[in-house]
């Protein structure tokens, strides 16, 4: 199942003030989050993806949603602004985008306890991917609305008239931006620790006991055994083990060059 | 050898299992099925009889190897007995896994559940076979895809390489390996050739007009009913998944490595043939 969203979703590309670019924000905002729900809400997507592909297309669906919704020019008096209670919609938003950041950083740490951590890491790349890609969509749109808003109300205190969005929404806002921050720490440090756990020793040995088993293991297994007649035994499977191991290293030195920061 | 195959089609088949109550005089049973091939109860497909189907193999093929007069006759057949003794061996090691049961829940974690011991002996027997007998594609693409489970996307990027997927066939089967790579392997995108460059040269190159070439010459040649098939596939192609994935996986991968992204997304050569509806119907 190849299905994925045009990725152009990257609110922090425009640095422009001019209204037509709000425009244009706003409406593909609203695109994405329309389209994005559509697919979302569709009884076949979520047997095609996996259940990290699932909490990162919802998160990209609420932070789109989030930001159409507090770009959008307000009603307001002056005084009633501050006090007035976010809309649900913007609420159940930032709730639903909390839910899968912590699904997603849950995802990452979990594996089960019998398979070895590194395997399960290795194996399962495409989730940190996932979490990488919410946190820093999170964070770009926290420093796109922030920026946005020191732009309107720096601009409008001249002009005298009340600009920006509700002093609630940047709040939660820049409570998900620690949270992304958090998790971003979070993916590099799991790089960090792969690189180091496979510059440690002894991985060729680790990797014929993993699919060889023990000595007695090895004795008791027919199937091991014909396994071993086959491939030349632990000496034969040495030179596949470390072609093994080299592919991973590579994979992690490729994981360590990629970009953490906003 | 043909017993062998026919053995292991029949223990993967689900009609060779009955089904069994799950309580017995007053207990239950552990397993839902009964082989009426060795009469066990089983699940599915039959643990015992994939574990007989594997050893009769690697008999045979032991025997195989160590008959000089089987060893000189082998060249001068259509197909080494051995690879496809090997493929029999890596597949019911495969199934013992439980790797099956995973692709029918891709929710869940890739190897959660599955055993990691039978897996990796599998990938052992199909790559040392490969190591005898380059040259077999579906050797070669099984590989492929079972290093991307595992992890090494480099080494199954090696082992792509050598299938020569070009041309028209490209639309096809890249996905095998391109799909959602970059979230797997950036660091494949950083070599001298970018990686999605035979993708793209292929794509630009068959769309840059917007009426295919060819269809001129079957209008000069008399040929007026395969004009309609090739209008068709020019359209099929335009909208194709593949196309989409090229792009976002470009993009995905420039943006992961922080490089600069040349083009706007509707810049894009390869997408502006596209119409909205087009971006409507690749949604669905």
């Amino acid at each position: 199942m190849t299905y994925k969203p045009p990725k152009d979703y990257k609110p922090s590309k425009l640095q422009d003030v001019l209204a037509k670019e709000h425009a244009y924000d706003l409406e593909t905002l609203s695109r994405i989050h329309n389209s994005a729900t559509t697919i979302l809400h569709d009884k076949t997507t979520a047997a095609h993806l996996t259940c990290a592909e699932h909490a990162l297309y919802t998160s990209t669906a609420l932070l789109s949603g989030l930001l159409s919704a507090s770009l959008s020019p307000v009603p307001r008096s002056s005084s009633s602004s501050s006090s007035a209670p976010l809309p649900t919609s913007v609420t159940a938003a930032v709730a639903g985008l909390k839910t899968t950041l912590s699904t997603l950083r849950t995802a990452v740490l979990a594996h089960s306890p019998a398979t070895d951590e590194t395997f399960a890491s290795l194996t399962d790349m495409r989730t940190l991917s996932a979490l990488r890609d919410a946190s820093l969509a999170t964070r770009h749109a926290a420093a796109f609305l922030l920026a946005w808003h020191e732009r309107e109300t720096t601009g409008k205190v001249k002009s005298g008239a009340a600009g920006g969005c509700h002093k609630d929404i940047l709040a939660e806002m820049k409570a998900l931006d620690g949270i992304a921050g958090k998790a971003l720490v979070e993916v590099r440090g799991r790089i960090k620790a792969l690189k180091g756990r496979l510059g440690e020793g002894g991985w060729l040995d680790r990797l014929l006991e993993w699919t060889f088993g023990n000595e007695e293991e090895e004795e008791k297994d027919e199937i091991v055994r014909g396994v071993a007649a086959l491939t030349g035994g632990r000496g034969g499977a040495e030179e596949w083990a470390g072609r093994v191991l080299e592919s991973w290293v590579e994979g992690v030195k490729g994981w360590g060059m990629v970009r953490m920061e906003v | 050898m043909l017993e062998l195959k026919f053995r292991y089609l029949l223990t993967t088949c689900p009609q060779t299992l009955s089904e069994v109550p799950s309580v017995v005089d007053g207990q239950r049973q552990p397993l839902p099925y009964r082989c009426r091939f060795c009469s066990n109860p089983a699940s599915s497909p039959c643990e015992e009889c994939l574990k007989t189907v594997i050893l009769s193999a690697v008999a045979t093929h032991q025997k195989l190897s160590a008959d000089p007069e089987h060893v000189t006759a082998i060249p001068l057949l259509d197909k080494d007995p051995r690879l496809d003794l090997s493929m029999l061996i890596g597949l019911s090691l495969l199934k013992l896994s439980g790797l099956q049961h995973r692709a029918s829940n891709p929710s869940q974690p890739p190897l959660q559940d599955v055993s990691t011991p039978r897996l990796l002996q599998a990938v052992l027997v199909l790559d040392t076979q490969l190591r005898e007998t380059p040259d077999d594609t579906s050797l070669r693409l099984l590989l492929v895809q079972l290093y991307l489970l595992l992890g090494c996307a480099s080494y199954a990027y090696q082992l792509w390489t050598p299938l020569d997927v070009k041309r028209t066939i490209q639309d096809a089967l890249s996905p095998l390996f391109f799909d959602r790579i970059s979230t797997l392997a950036p660091g494949l995108f950083q070599g001298s050739r970018p990686l999605m460059d035979p993708l793209r040269s292929y794509y630009t190159h068959t769309l840059r007009d917007p009426c295919p070439i060819r269809v001129w010459d079957a209008f000069s040649s008399g040929s007026y009913t395969s004009i309609i098939d090739m209008a068709e596939y020019d359209s099929r192609l335009r909208r194709s998944c593949t196309l989409v994935m090229t792009v976002v996986e470009e993009r995905h991968a420039t943006r992961a490595l922080g490089g600069k992204l040349n083009l706007d997304l509707d810049g894009d050569p390869l997408v502006g043939t596209c119409t909205r509806r087009d971006m409507i119907i690749w949604s669905r």
